[in-house]
C-alpha cells in the first residue's frame, strides 16, 4: 500500500471510531431523555419531540465536536493538501518548473554528496573496524606529524617492510602492489588487474570471503602456495558465479594457480579499483615480480598498511617504529628508511587530498549554488503565485479564515510541490550517480542503489531546508493587512508588492550564473588546451599493441620473434597503414639516462642538473607511424641496426638542453661514459613521456636494434582513419601469431591518456552541465518573473497602446527593469568570480583563472539567454489586442 | 494546560459547571445534564447538545477523562470523571469566577 492510501485509511478509522462513539454518545442520551419525558406522561412521540428540543442542533453538535477532534489537523491538512494538488494540476506550467526545478536542485547535490561521502566519509568497504587501520608510508628523515612529507618515499622497498613487519609495533602489518597480470592462454587469455600481497594480508583488514577461503588466514599460513584470490566481479564475469571454481586451477602469467576464494565484489582493499585477482606476494608471483625485490633496498615500490593494536594510537605507533627503524643497522647505502608516517583509511581524517577529493569539493560547492539558484526560483514562483492570488486570499480572509488557515494553506502549496519534487529527485540523483559511474569508471565507489539510506536522508534534509527557504520568503511576502486592499477594484498596482524581492531574487540568480558558466568556460578552456598539447603522436589513429608476457615466459629472442610475426600479420591488414616496434610502453614508461654530453661542451652534463633525461628504444619507421606531427631530420630506418653508425633521435627539450645556440642536427652526442658519438638525425617536437602533461620532460630515442638487450615490448600501428572500428580486427591478427600467448593489449593512443585528461574532461563537461542547469533554471525564473509583471500590467500598457504607443516603446519600459536586474546580477557574479578567482588556479591548465575572453563570453551568454527570457513573454503579452485587455478587466 | 485567565470567565460558565458536577462523582453526559438541571432549577437553560463538545474540550485540555462503562440498567455509556489536572483547574475556575462576579458585583453597585 502506497503512502497517500494508508494515510487515507488511518484518516477514515480514525474518523469512523469517533463518529460512531459520538453518535452511541448521542444516541444514549435522547434515549435517557425520552424516557423520562415518558415517565413523566408524555406520548413516545411528544417524548422524541420534547428531547429533540432540549439537546438542540445535533448536526451542529457534531460539527462542533469534529473541529474540536484532536487529529482533525490531519483532516484540514489533508483537505489543503487536495486542495494545492487540485492547483497544481490546474496549472501545470507552473507546476512542472517548481516540480523540476527542485527535483534537479535536490538531485544534484545528493549526488554531488554521494561523491564526497564515498570519496571523504565511508570506509573501505569490508574491512573490519577501520578506524584501526592506516595506510603507513616510509620516510627518509624523521617523520614529523602535521608536516608536509616532502622527502618522504611513500612506498617502501621490501627490507624496510620487513624490518617493520618483525618489529611487532603493529598488530599486523601486510604490504601489496599492483600490476595488470595476463589471466589464462591463448584466445581466451585476457588481461585483468592484480594486487600481488603479502600473505597477511586478508587477516590484517579482516575480510571476509563470499566463498571458499584466503590465503594467510591463519597466523602460521605464511606461505602462499600458488593460491589466487578473485574477485566477485571477476567470478561473475568470467566463471559464470559457479561455486565449482574453487579448488579449479588457472594459469596467471607464467604460473598456475589453484582458486582459493571468492572477495567480495565491492571489496576495493585500501585502493579505489577493486582489483580482479589477489596474488600472494612470493617468488612465483605469476612472474610479475622484478628478479631481486626481497633483497633489493634502492627501489621503492611496496604499499603497506597496518592494523593497531589494541589501544594504541597511530601516533604512538609512528613513534616507536620511526625510532626502531632508525636504530636499525643497515648496510644498504646511505637512503635508508628512518620513519614512517601512518594516515587514516577514511580521507577525511587525512591531511593528504587526492585531486579527484579536490574536484569533487569543487562540484560540490557548484552544485550547492545550482540548489541556490533553485531556491531563488521556487521562492519566485511561490510570490509571483501568491500575488496572482492575492484577491483569492483576500476573500478567504473577509469570509473568516484566520491567517493561520491562510499560512496552512500558504504552507500546503509548497508542500505540494516539495512531495513530487523530492521523489523526483531521488531519480534524478539516481541517473546522476549512473551517469558519473559510466563517466568515471567506478573509480569512486558511488552508492548503486537508489534508496541509499544516507542520500535519502540527505535528500529529505536538503529539502526541508530549501522549503523552509521558500516558505519563509513566501510568508514574509503574503501581509493579511495588505491583502485586503486587493478586493478593491481596480486595484492592480497595490498587488505588485513583493516586486523588489522579485527582482533581487532574479539578481542572485544571474549573479550566480555568472559565476558557474565562467567556471565551466575556465575548464572548457583548460581542456581544449590540454588537447591541443603536441605529444608527438596522432591520437586517433595510432594503437599500441603488447603482450602480457611475464617474466621467464619469452627469452628476448623469443620476443623478437613474436614481435616481427605480429608486425608482419598486421601490415597484411588493408586498414594498417603502417607498423613499428618499440621497447615497453614508448609513452609510458622510461628508463633514466645520464650522463650525456654534447660534443662541443665536452663538459660532462649529468641530466640530474636540468632534470632528468629519459630513454627509449624504438624500431624503424616509429615517428612515421605515431604521426608524430613537428618532426624535423629522419626517421630511424632498418639501415640504423647494431654495427651501423650509432644515431640518436632528440626531442626539442633535450636538444636545446645540449645546444643551446644552434641545431642539434648532425651533432654528436655521447651517452653514459662511452666515448661514441650517437649522431643526431631527427629532432621531435612535441613529447609524451610517462606524464602527458609534463611537458619539459627530455628524452632521448635509440634505435631498438642498436640497444644492447633491448627487447621489443610493444607494436605501434598507424591505421588508415580512426582506429577504434578495427581494434577488434588488430586483436584477432595479433592473437593468431601463436596458440598459447598470453593476453594481448590493444589500446589506441587516446586511451592512453585519457586518464591523465580526465580531471579535466570532468571538470569542464561536469562544470558545463551544471552551468547549463543554472542558466535553464535561471532563465525559466526570469521569463516567469517578466510574463507575471506582464499580467499584472496589462491593463496599463492597454491604456497605453490604446493612446498610440509603439510597442517597442513599451517593450524597452517592461523589460528594462527584468534586464535591469540581469546586468546588476552579471556585474556583481563577474566581481565575485574574479575575486574568487585565486582559488580556482590550480585546478586550471595554462588557463588563467581571470581570462577576460571567457568572461566576456560568459557576460554574453547569459545576456543572450536574458533577452529571450524576457523579450519572449512581453512580445506574447503585446500581440494581445488593446481592446480585449481592456475588456477584461 | 494553559492557565486561564479572568477573560475567559464567562466563556467557562459552562466548562465551571461541567467540572463542579464531576467533582462530586463520575458521571454520564446525560447525568450531568440532569444534575446541572435539578441544582440551577431550571434556571440555567443549557442546550442540552452543546454540553458534548464542552466535554470534548475539556478532555482533550487534560481536565478530565472518559471510559466507557455500563449503567444501572445495562446500557453503555460513556462515563466523564475529573483528573488531578481538572481538579486544580476547578478551584482556580472557582476562584476566578468569584472574582469576576465580585468585580461585577461591585460595578452594579456604585453605578
Amino acid at each position: 500500500m502506497n503512502g497517500h492510501a494508508l494515510l487515507a485509511r488511518l484518516r477514515l478509522l480514525v474518523r469512523r471510531d469517533a463518529e460512531s462513539r459520538m453518535d452511541a454518545e448521542f444516541r444514549f442520551h435522547m434515549e435517557m431523555a425520552m424516557e423520562k419525558h415518558i415517565r413523566e406522561g408524555s406520548s413516545p412521540e411528544e417524548a422524541r419531540r420534547r428531547a429533540a428540543v432540549d439537546f438542540g442542533g445535533a448536526e451542529s453538535h457534531r460539527e462542533s465536536m469534529r473541529d474540536g477532534r484532536s487529529l482533525a489537523w490531519v483532516e484540514s491538512w489533508a483537505r489543503e493538501l487536495r486542495l494545492a494538488g487540485r492547483t497544481l494540476l490546474r496549472y501545470p506550467g507552473f507546476s512542472v518548473v517548481a516540480v523540476a526545478t527542485l527535483a534537479i536542485g535536490i538531485g544534484v547535490n545528493a549526488a554531488m554528496f554521494g561523491l564526497i561521502d564515498a570519496l571523504l566519509f565511508r570506509p573501505p568497504a569490508h574491512v573490519a573496524a577501520p578506524e584501526r587501520v592506516v595506510r603507513v608510508q616510509f620516510t627518509s628523515e624523521d617523520a614529523k606529524r602535521g608536516e608536509n612529507t616532502s622527502g618522504a618515499w611513500y612506498a617502501a622497498n621490501y627490507p624496510a617492510y620487513e624490518d617493520l613487519a618483525r618489529s611487532g609495533v603493529f598488530e599486523s602489518v601486510a604490504g601489496y602492489n599492483d600490476a595488470k597480470v595476463s589471466l589464462g592462454r591463448g584466445a581466451e587469455a585476457q588481461e585483468v588487474s592484480a594486487m600481488i600481497v603479502t600473505p597477511g594480508f586478508f587477516r590484517m583488514l579482516g575480510v571476509r570471503p563470499v566463498q571458499g577461503t584466503f590465503f594467510g588466514m591463519a597466523p602460521g599460513d605464511t606461505v602462499g602456495a600458488n593460491r589466487v584470490v578473485i574477485s566477485e566481479g571477476l567470478w561473475n564475469r568470467q566463471f559464470g558465479g559457479d561455486p565449482q571454481v574453487i579448488g579449479s586451477s588457472v594459469v596467471i602469467g607464467s604460473s598456475s594457480y589453484t582458486v582459493a576464494g571468492i572477495a567480495p565484489g565491492d571489496f576495493t582493499a585500501l585502493q579505489d579499483d577493486a582489483a580482479d585477482v589477489w596474488l600472494p606476494m612470493d617468488e612465483a608471483a605469476g612472474g610479475y615480480m622484478f628478479r631481486d625485490w626481497k633483497t633489493n633496498s634502492g627501489s621503492f615500490w611496496l604499499q603497506a598498511a597496518g592494523r593497531l593494536p589494541p589501544s594504541v594510537t597511530a601516533a604512538s605507533v609512528q613513534d616507536r617504529a620511526s625510532a626502531l627503524l632508525s636504530a636499525m643497522e643497515y648496510d644498504r647505502g646511505e637512503d635508508v628508511p628512518t620513519g614512517i608516517i601512518t594516515s587514516p583509511l577514511v580521507a577525511s581524517r587525512g591531511d593528504q587530498q587526492s585531486r579527484e577529493v579536490k574536484v569533487s569539493l569543487w562540484l560540490a560547492a557548484v552544485a550547492s549554488v545550482v540548489l541556490l539558484i533553485a531556491c531563488a526560483n521556487i521562492a519566485n514562483l511561490m510570490i509571483a503565485r501568491n500575488v496572482a492570488r492575492g484577491r483569492e486570499y483576500a476573500v478567504r480572509l473577509s469570509l473568516g479564515a484566520s491567517h493561520w488557515q491562510l499560512r496552512r494553506h500558504l504552507l500546503a502549496d509548497i508542500v505540494a510541490i516539495a512531495i513530487p519534487g523530492m521523489t523526483a529527485a531521488i531519480l534524478v540523483d539516481y541517473l546522476i550517480r549512473r551517469a558519473m559511474r559510466a563517466f568515471i569508471e567506478a573509480e569512486v565507489p558511488l552508492p548503486a542503489d537508489m534508496f541509499d539510506a544516507r542520500m535519502l536522508a540527505f535528500i529529505g534534509v536538503g529539502g526541508a531546508i530549501t522549503l523552509l527557504f521558500v516558505a519563509a520568503v513566501s510568508l514574509s511576502q503574503v501581509r493579511p493587512g495588505r491583502l485586503v486592499s486587493a478586493l478593491m477594484p481596480r486595484a492592480a498596482d497595490s498587488r505588485r508588492g513583493g516586486r523588489w524581492v522579485r527582482h533581487s531574487l532574479v539578481t542572485v540568480q544571474s549573479a550566480l550564473c555568472v559565476a558557474l558558466l565562467f567556471s565551466a568556460g575556465l575548464f572548457a578552456k583548460s581542456l581544449s588546451r590540454v588537447l591541443a598539447l603536441d605529444l608527438g603522436v596522432d591520437m586517433d589513429r595510432t594503437v599500441q599493441v603488447s603482450f602480457n608476457v611475464a617474466r621467464g615466459l619469452r627469452t628476448n629472442a623469443e620476443l623478437q620473434v613474436l614481435y616481427d610475426e605480429a608486425m608482419a600479420r598486421v601490415q597484411q591488414l588493408p586498414v594498417v597503414e603502417r607498423a613499428a616496434i618499440a621497447s615497453a610502453y614508448p609513452f609510458q614508461s622510461g628508463s633514466g639516462v645520464g650522463p650525456f654530453t654534447a660534443e662541443r661542451t665536452e663538459e660532462e652534463l649529468w641530466a640530474g642538473a636540468g632534470g632528468s633525461g629519459f630513454v627509449s628504444s624504438v624500431g624503424a619507421g616509429f615517428f612515421e607511424t605515431v604521426g608524430a606531427a613537428t618532426f624535423t631530420g629522419r626517421d630511424f630506418t632498418d639501415a640504423d641496426r647494431a654495427g651501423a653508425p650509432l644515431v640518436v633521435i632528440l626531442n626539442t627539450n633535450m636538444a636545446r638542453k645540449l645546444f643551446p645556440g644552434g641545431n642539434a642536427l648532425g651533432q654528436c652526442i655521447f651517452l653514459y661514459e662511452t666515448r661514441e658519438c650517437h649522431r643526431v638525425v631527427g629532432i621531435l617536437g612535441g613529447t609524451w613521456k610517462l606524464r602527458a602533461l609534463m611537458r619539459d620532460q627530455m628524452t632521448v630515442y635509440l634505435p631498438l636494434a642498436q640497444t644492447a638487450q633491448g627487447a621489443p615490448g610493444s607494436l605501434l600501428i598507424r591505421t588508415r582513419g580512426d582506429s577504434r572500428p578495427h581494434l577488434a580486427q588488430l586483436r584477432t591478427t595479433v592473437q593468431s601469431v601463436a596458440s598459447d600467448l598470453p593476453a594481448v593489449n590493444v589500446s589506441r593512443a587516446s586511451d592512453l591518456v585519457a586518464n591523465e585528461f580526465r580531471p579535466w574532461r570532468l571538470g569542464a563537461s561536469l562544470f558545463g552541465g551544471f552551468a547549463m542547469v543554472a542558466l535553464v533554471i535561471a532563465a525559466v525564473g526570469l521569463y516567469g518573473v517578466v510574463a507575471f509583471t506582464m499580467t499584472l500590467r496589462m491593463r496599463e500598457i492597454g491604456v497605453r497602446m490604446a493612446l498610440g504607443a509603439r510597442a517597442a516603446h513599451i517593450m524597452r519600459t517592461v523589460a528594462g527593469s527584468g534586464l535591469a536586474a540581469v546586468v546588476v546580477g552579471l556585474v556583481l557574479g563577474s566581481v565575485g568570480s574574479l575575486l574568487a578567482s585565486r582559488w580556482m588556479g590550480d585546478v586550471l591548465y595554462e588557463t588563467s583563472p581571470r581570462d577576460p575572453v571567457v568572461l566576456g563570453q560568459t557576460s554574453l551568454v547569459l545576456l543572450a539567454v536574458a533577452v529571450i527570457a524576457v523579450a519572449v513573454p512581453v512580445a506574447r503579452a503585446l500581440r494581445l489586442p488593446p481592446s480585449d485587455v481592456l475588456r477584461s478587466e | 494546560m494553559p492557565a486561564r485567565t479572568a477573560t475567559d470567565a464567562l466563556r467557562g460558565s459552562l466548562d465551571l459547571l461541567v467540572l463542579k458536577t464531576l467533582s462530586l462523582s463520575p458521571m454520564h453526559g446525560w447525568g450531568i445534564s440532569q444534575r446541572l438541571e435539578q441544582i440551577s432549577n431550571g434556571s440555567l437553560d443549557v442546550n442540552q447538545g452543546s454540553l458534548y463538545p464542552a466535554l470534548q474540550r475539556l478532555e482533550t485540555d487534560g481536565l478530565i477523562t472518559s471510559e466507557w462503562g455500563t449503567t444501572d440498567n445495562n446500557r453503555q455509556a460513556r462515563y466523564y470523571r475529573l483528573t488531578a489536572a481538572g481538579r486544580r483547574a476547578l478551584g482556580q475556575e472557582i476562584e476566578s469566577w468569584r472574582r469576576f462576579a465580585a468585580g461585577l458585583e461591585s460595578v452594579l453597585r456604585t453605578s
